[in-house]
């Protein structure tokens, strides 16, 4: 194995904290990890797809991504109240609205695709 | 006891064991759509919380370097979109437009729907995220007001949906082009959608991935420039 999964963890938490940096600025839209996913696109493009430490680190943390939202997810438990409140519009627009944003999706890609 | 349960110690080995057993849920039930680890994970995680009556602030601290790495995840998913840039190219035009209309309606057509029935500002804002994959959907959701537990929760249910409804509603619809098929999986179901769309064939699969990160970005940069 080329380098080590440290390097490469490394190589991508630096493009975290450039991302990071770039959200300071002044009306800037993105927040930083976006940017930082940008800046490593960017990266993987200049050098022709990069080398193997962070492709690796990538991979990793790209097969266990579903991990790190279990804390973030679990804050559920705190907004019980506020599902139970807003039970209609919340079911309207994740199934009626899905329904419409997946229907336009496809028939438009397909009709372009012609 | 309550030092203990209190502990970064409990709230990190809490969530590693609700992960690994939200995976093997997942692969012993045969990889039913809406037992997606991350689902179960969360759920085995709350259980935890409300039965053991643990503040989920204390717990989020614990468990906050866990957290933390979900920037870094963030970061890696320049990769997939680096790896599929050929196919981004070959069929520019039509993804860029279909995007450009998607995202404007997966966006809007949900939060109007809320919208319309009386919500408040930050129940929109978990809304609006709610067909992009979950790293950048709680980046997101945090930068513009929303509630990322809110918006976590709400990616999933999107994401189960179109996998678990995608499929007949294509075929009823007369969607028959790979291309179509994998955008509207993955611009709306992001990555639970793209699992289905690798089920339908490779073509399908590939750019079902790459409207993941397509999707994603374009979300952000438009909710980040209309809510600053």
């Amino acid at each position: 194995m080329k380098g080590s999964i440290v390097t490469g963890l490394l190589i991508i938490l630096l493009f975290q904290l450039a991302g990071l940096a770039l959200e300071q600025i002044p009306g800037m839209p993105l927040p930083g990890p976006i940017s930082g996913m940008v800046l490593f696109f960017l990266y993987l493009v200049i050098t022709g797809g990069g080398y193997d430490p962070e492709r690796e680190a990538a991979r990793q943390l790209l097969t266990h991504m579903a991990l790190f939202y279990i804390p973030a997810g679990a804050g559920i438990v705190t907004l019980g109240a506020l599902l139970m409140e807003q039970a209609l519009g919340i079911t309207l627009a994740l199934t009626l609205g899905t329904l419409i944003a997946f229907l336009t999706t496809a028939h438009l890609m397909q009709w372009l695709s012609r | 006891m309550s030092a203990i349960l209190n502990s970064p110690h409990f709230a990190i080995t809490l969530t590693l064991l609700a992960y690994l057993a939200g995976h093997g849920l997942y692969r012993v039930t045969g990889k039913p759509s809406f037992l997606q680890p991350v689902v179960s994970g969360i759920a085995i995680v709350g259980a935890a919380l409300l039965l053991l009556d643990l503040d989920y602030g204390t717990y989020m601290e614990g468990a906050s370097i866990i957290h933390f790495m979900l920037g870094t995840v963030t970061v890696a998913l320049g990769l997939p979109l680096y790896q599929n840039l050929g196919l981004i190219r070959r069929h520019l035009l039509p993804l860029m437009v279909t995007l450009a209309v998607s995202g404007v309606v997966a966006a809007g057509s949900a939060t109007g729907l809320l919208w319309l029935t009386g919500s408040d500002h930050a129940t929109l804002m978990s809304m609006a995220t709610k067909s992009i994959t979950t790293p950048m959907a709680i980046s997101v959701t945090e930068s513009i007001g929303g509630y990322p537990p809110l918006a976590t929760g709400f990616v999933m249910v999107t994401g189960i949906l179109v996998a678990a409804c995608g499929g007949p509603v294509l075929r009823i619809t007369g969607v028959t082009h790979p291309a179509a098929k994998g955008c509207a999986l993955g611009m709306i179901g992001h990555g639970v959608g793209t699992t289905r769309a690798f089920e339908m064939g490779s073509e399908t699969g590939a750019f079902s991935a790459l409207s993941i990160g397509l999707m994603g970005l374009y979300t952000a940069i438009g909710l980040g420039l209309l809510m600053p």
